[in-house]
């Protein structure tokens, strides 16, 4: 173990200068991270400059560690004939076992080391910092076994840069074949019958990562232990093709509702009877005439929602539709719901009357309660009216021409596998409606940057920096840049994000800024997500500010100055609570054709 | 008993045999030659040796251990050094010096420090930043300093200077006297390891054409020089080679050579002719054998 440690120590003073620079571009993100937290303004210029810092910044900590890999291992190169360690008293075994060291260290421990004070700067507890190292092990996992890989079956540098390029070139290819074989046909033994099952598909994925890593993990070990590169290219030509057979054959499922076993929380929330999930009937196939990469068939339909508790909220999964015919011939498809790229939030009636509101409306209000109940602060049972679940949902999935066509003719039974997160909203403290005012905690926190009222002191624009502990979210919307003026969207909510309103406690009134006025800024540095809001207010109330009516680009009403001179602003949180599945069976599932499609 | 054996060894790459059975013995303290043109199969005889290929067919023996089970137990006791190999050459001499250390049990700190000296090494100069004569030097050191049972020499002084030369060549000699070390050298010429050799392997093409100690070789090698009658007949016998005739001069080199046969059997041979034998150097025996394999091998190709 002695000597083990010696080599370990060997590369790790080998790389003292590229691991330096590794170091440089974490914390030159994490720079960019705590500019983007404390600054006092931000433009559309400015983001895009810390957005383009923290790509290039990430970027270049994902490349510089793959390469890293590459140096580690070619330190000691496993191929050819004249490296220097083979010929001294180092095993294969202790050599393997040192660069696996190296590797912890510097792939492992290092990344975390370097990031625990931007995690504790972000006020990340003992729980969030060791799932956040999970999350960046997990982000480097990829790369660095890929690295690894190339790096054992080449003898050089240039060589692993050109294996690197034919490597990804092959996989580039070998994913364009599956999909576009998947879209058409291949799964269609007998042109019309998909044999897989979604049960099936889950079962041959977990093969495929099965034999990836075995294979992988052979491969490797191999090299280090023998140094046989032809042998090591049989066994990963082997392993290649075991992938693509798996890929494009295994017929088995393992067992039933492979992806739906996701557990819910001890405490989590479940769905009781009274919620209703249904498929409205008039499922439409539309065919393109010329379907391109695709098949150019699709499927669309709704499922509708009914009954679900008003305090809880539906975040749901794409579903997976699987039908079957009497011959015994089954086929399946994952769907797209268009409700989860852009829902309809609940609606908050948060804490105020409104005057011109009904009466009863009014005996349902939160304040209402509150009042009633001496001052006892709202709580998200008390917020949420007319709950979104409760709608139609739309979805679509794309079929092979052949199983479209066949579904006109001989209508199958269809199931739907309906699943996805229940959601409930939480309020979060208030803060008073100051520039310079926060709040932090575990692991997340806001901050007021900026209020100020516009020329005409019409309505008041405020600016909010949020950040939150995001943890497996690398390529969630949190990551994803702006999200502009959207006059479609109701409120000012980001998926699964804060929604924030206006309350003063002492007219007992709220305001909602203007729908139209939202306007984000996300990023996502190192699994602290970092958002700025920006939103306006215009006055306290809902029908007002939710549509107002603008008269030459200006809002002609009055001017709410007052009102908003002592306020606080209330947020509320969605958090996941629980999951849910539901399948729903259709007998039959009649389709028909849409008015563009052509005729088959 | 002998350090290295080989029976049949072979190595092919492709259609081209590099090795060719190789029929191997190299006796415990020897200072054994492995002597060839470029190309001759050397290097990889060397590399099958050394466990860095793996023999076609046939089999190495290093230390009594087949050559593609050579492990660490076996290295510590192995020194290898090759213009080709990759030294890590981002370490200074004390650093690699540092690194090898710990991996011998025998390493000696004072042989280290003597070597060091007498080769005039800059300890804190990177490798990447020596000549290739210092380069050596260094590697040399790097696989001295623990008394190896075995070095192994794959053309350690080409393209060297003759000053570097000379003391690479003194380094080795002094070290393989100070005791029952074996060492393996090869090189395609043959005055750079003359002086220091006691037994010469020679291969062409991947063939051995000779294995014998030197003293034994050069004993039975002559050049050969008659001064014929005009009319004279030339005869032939077995272990002539390079058989000339200019005018009434016979030259030939005879590799059979007796000391105390061979007057008589040429007085036989050429009645009355006045017959000079001239002892040859190793280079010339090698230039000889090597002009002779050519011509045989072109022979046969016709």
């Amino acid at each position: 173990m002695r000597l083990t440690w010696h080599i370990v120590r060997k590369d790790l003073v080998r790389l003292r200068l590229p691991l330096a620079v590794w170091i440089l571009a974490f914390l030159a993100e994490f720079a960019v991270g705590i500019w983007f937290l404390n600054a006092g303004t931000m433009s559309y210029k400015s983001f895009e400059n810390i957005q383009s810092l923290d790509m290039v910044f990430f970027g270049l900590r994902l490349a510089i560690g793959y390469l890293l890999v590459a140096a580690l291992v070619l330190d000691d190169p496993l191929v050819g004939t004249t490296a220097f360690w083979p010929t001294r008293p180092i095993s294969g075994s202790r050599l393997m076992g040192a660069k696996l060291i190296a590797g912890l260290l510097i792939f492992g421990l290092l990344p975390i080391l370097v990031t625990l004070p931007w995690w504790l700067y972000c006020g990340y507890g003992v729980h969030q910092v060791y799932e956040a190292g999970l999350d960046s092990l997990g982000v480097q996992v990829v790369p660095v076994a890929f690295g690894l890989l190339i790096a054992a079956l080449v003898g050089s540098f240039a060589r692993f840069l050109a294996g690197t390029i034919f490597a990804a070139a092959a996989i580039a290819l070998f994913l364009a074949a599956f999909v576009k074989m998947a879209k058409t046909h291949l799964f269609f033994h007998g042109l019309d019958v998909i044999v897989d099952s979604s049960a099936a598909s889950a079962a041959r994925l977990s093969i495929l990562y099965a034999f990836a890593i075995v294979g992988w993990a052979v491969v490797v070990a191999q090299q280090f232990l023998t140094r046989r590169l032809n042998r090591s290219l049989v066994l990963l030509s082997f392993t290649a093709a075991l992938l693509g057979v798996d890929a494009i054959w295994w017929p088995l499922a393992f067992k039933e509702d492979f992806f739906r076993t996701r557990p819910a929380p001890a405490d989590g929330a479940v769905l009781d009877d009274r919620v209703a999930i249904h498929h409205l009937k008039g499922a439409a196939l539309h065919i393109e005439q010329d379907p391109g990469i695709g098949s150019g068939t699709v499927v669309f339909g709704n499922i509708q929602v009914d009954g679900a508790p008003p305090e809880l909220f539906l975040r749901c999964d794409a579903p997976v539709f699987e039908w079957r015919w009497p011959d015994g011939s089954s086929a399946h498809a994952q769907g797209t719901l268009v409700g989860t790229i852009t829902p309809t939030p609940y609606q908050l009636r948060t804490a105020v009357p409104f005057k011109e509101t009904p009466d009863s409306v009014w005996k349902q209000s939160a304040v209402y309660k509150q009042l009633r109940k001496d001052g006892r602060l709202v709580t998200s049972d008390d917020l949420v009216i007319g709950n979104p679940t409760n709608r139609v949902w739309d979805y679509y999935f794309e079929v092979p021409r052949a199983v479209g066509i066949r579904m006109l003719s001989d209508p199958p039974s269809c199931t739907i596998d309906f699943g996805g997160d229940i959601m409930r909203p939480r309020l979060m403290p208030e803060i008073p409606l100051v520039t310079g005012n926060g709040w932090a905690g575990s692991g997340e926190g806001i901050r007021i940057a900026r209020k100020e009222w516009n020329g005409s002191r019409k309505w008041l624009e405020v600016s909010v920096v949020e950040h939150r502990a995001a943890m497996g979210e690398l390529f969630s919307l949190w990551y994803g840049g702006t999200d502009q003026y959207n006059m479609f969207s109701y409120s000012n909510r980001l998926n699964n994000e804060s929604t924030y309103f206006a309350i003063n406690r002492r007219l007992g009134e709220s305001a909602w800024p203007v729908s139209f006025s939202n306007l984000n800024f996300s990023i996502r540095i190192a699994t602290v997500a970092i958002a700025w809001r920006w939103f306006v207010f215009i006055g306290p109330s809902n029908e007002v500010t939710a549509f107002p009516a603008f008269e030459n680009g200006k809002w002609p009403g009055p001017s709410y100055e007052d009102w908003f001179s002592d306020v606080s602003l209330g947020r509320a949180v969605e958090t996941a609570v629980g999951r849910f599945s539901r399948k729903i069976t259709i007998n039959p599932f009649p389709v028909v054709p849409d008015q563009f499609s052509k005729a088959p | 008993m002998n350090v290295i054996e080989t029976h049949n060894l072979t190595r092919r790459f492709g259609r081209t045999e590099a090795v060719h059975a190789l029929e191997l013995a190299v006796p415990t303290g020897t200072v054994c030659a492995l002597l060839g043109q470029n190309g001759a199969g050397k290097t990889t005889t060397i590399k099958m040796l050394m466990n860095l290929l793996v023999p076609t067919a046939g089999e190495a023996r290093v230390l009594g251990v087949d050559s593609r089970r050579l492990g660490p137990r076996q290295f510590e006791q192995v020194g290898y050094v090759s213009e080709n190999q990759q030294l890590p050459r981002w370490m200074t001499v004390r650093q690699l010096l540092d690194y090898c250390r710990p991996f011998y049990p025998t390493w000696d700190r004072a042989l280290e420090r003597q070597l060091l000296s007498q080769m005039a090494l800059p300890e804190d100069r990177r490798l990447r930043d020596l000549s290739r004569g210092m380069l050596m030097k260094a590697a040399l050191l790097a696989s001295l300093s623990y008394h190896p049972r075995l070095l192994v020499l794959d053309e350690p002084f080409s393209g060297l200077d003759p000053l570097v030369r000379e003391e690479l060549v003194k380094g080795i000699i002094e070290v393989s006297n100070t005791g029952d070390w074996t060492v393996l050298v090869s090189s395609h010429d043959i005055e750079e390891v003359e002086r220091m050799t006691d037994h010469i392997v020679l291969i062409d093409s991947g063939r051995m054409q000779l294995n014998e100690p030197t003293e034994a070789l050069q004993a039975r090698f002559r050049r050969v020089e008659v001064d014929l009658e005009p009319e004279s007949g030339m005869p032939s016998q077995p272990g002539w080679l390079e058989v000339e005739r200019s005018g009434r001069r016979l030259s030939l080199v005879d590799s059979a050579y007796d000391l105390a046969a061979s007057p008589g059997r040429y007085g036989q041979l050429f009645p009355g002719a006045p017959v000079a034998f001239h002892p040859m150097t190793l280079r010339e025996i090698f230039i000889t054998l090597a002009r002779t394999s050519r011509q045989n091998a072109k022979g046969a190709a016709a």
